[in-house]
């Protein structure tokens, strides 16, 4: 594992901390759903975290592959994402609406993150 | 407001930052940019709490120039907990059926060809079996202690027991001479 990729695991790992502690307070001030949109915002750092091991595994040491493999994926995983988000619209679903805008937020903001980790190394 | 409105609108209720939204709107008229300015939360936030609360019936909403404006539902907020709670439940139906079964189930158990087996010892079933003995009395008719108790020996031989228990009951009253039966 290069520096960058260690400073971005440690930037998922901050941002899952963050979120789940959110979380916590949120629920126990009686914002139930605030509190479970924290946890959304939580699985989806942890999906990324799983990519960027993935990301190690299926490139090793190419450290070019790994981010064009994970910069890959997060252009493919919110696509269904964006289908249900647009879905949700059409059916007024507020609620689904939302969730999925964080999620496509969370998404966005993880690969501008990654995108600014590995220009500051290079 | 039917049963399954008033849970919507409980469970609605029960998030403070939806409490902090309607305790703005009871203060005034607001749109969605202004309540998330004045509770510092982002607007897609306070959007889905009014959605919510508009779902709850909780709030209205109505169009002023460029916004959206959300107003406190004030005849929902009107209605006591009191009323909600005295309402008949969408379940009474059910519930009758199932006192009327549960009737049904002690007269057979305790009557046998129209006599008494005996007095059961639970208050709930011996209120039944003293209502179904009450209706031997007819209404607006005095009785003697002797009619009375002969009425109710044609059901059981204690009559004395079940008389008192019908006046303890308030399905028969007296006033020293007669008896007759409450309505």
């Amino acid at each position: 594992m290069n520096e960058q990729q260690r400073k971005f695991e440690l930037y998922l790992d901050e941002q899952i901390t963050e979120c789940r502690q959110r979380s916590k307070l949120l629920a126990a001030d009686e914002r139930m759903d605030e509190g479970n949109f924290e946890k959304v915002r939580a699985n989806v750092y942890e999906i990324f975290k799983t990519i960027l091991s993935a990301a190690e595994k299926v490139c090793g040491k190419d450290d070019g592959a790994r981010k064009r493999f994970f910069l890959q994926k997060t252009d493919e995983i919110p696509t269904n994402w964006t289908t249900s988000y647009e879905e949700a619209k059409k059916q007024g679903d507020v609620e689904k609406v939302y969730i999925e805008s964080i999620k496509l937020d969370t998404a966005r903001e993880i690969k501008e993150m990654c995108m600014q980790i590995w220009e500051e190394n290079t | 407001m039917t049963e399954s409105e008033a849970i919507s609108l409980f469970k609605c209720l029960a998030d403070k930052s939806r409490l902090q939204i309607l305790k703005s709107l009871a203060v005034e008229d607001m749109y969605v940019e202004r309540l998330a300015e004045r509770l510092g939360l982002t607007a897609p936030t306070i959007s889905f709490h009014l959605k919510k609360l508009w779902d709850a019936g909780a709030v209205t909403s109505y169009k002023n120039q460029y916004y959206m404006m959300y107003s406190l539902n004030k005849e929902i907020f009107g209605i006591s907990i009191l009323e909600i709670l005295q309402q008949e439940s969408d379940e009474a139906q059910e519930q009758a059926q199932r006192d009327a079964e549960y009737r049904q189930k002690v007269i057979d158990a305790f009557f046998e060809y129209g006599k008494l087996k005996a007095i059961p010892t639970q208050l709930k079933k011996e209120r039944i079996v003293l209502e179904v003995i009450a209706e031997a009395f007819e209404f607006d008719r005095m009785y003697s202690e002797r009619e009375v108790n002969i009425i109710i020996a044609d059901f059981h031989d204690d009559f004395c027991t079940i008389r008192r228990d019908m006046v303890s009951e308030r399905l028969l009253d007296r006033n020293g001479m007669e008896y007759w039966r409450m309505k």
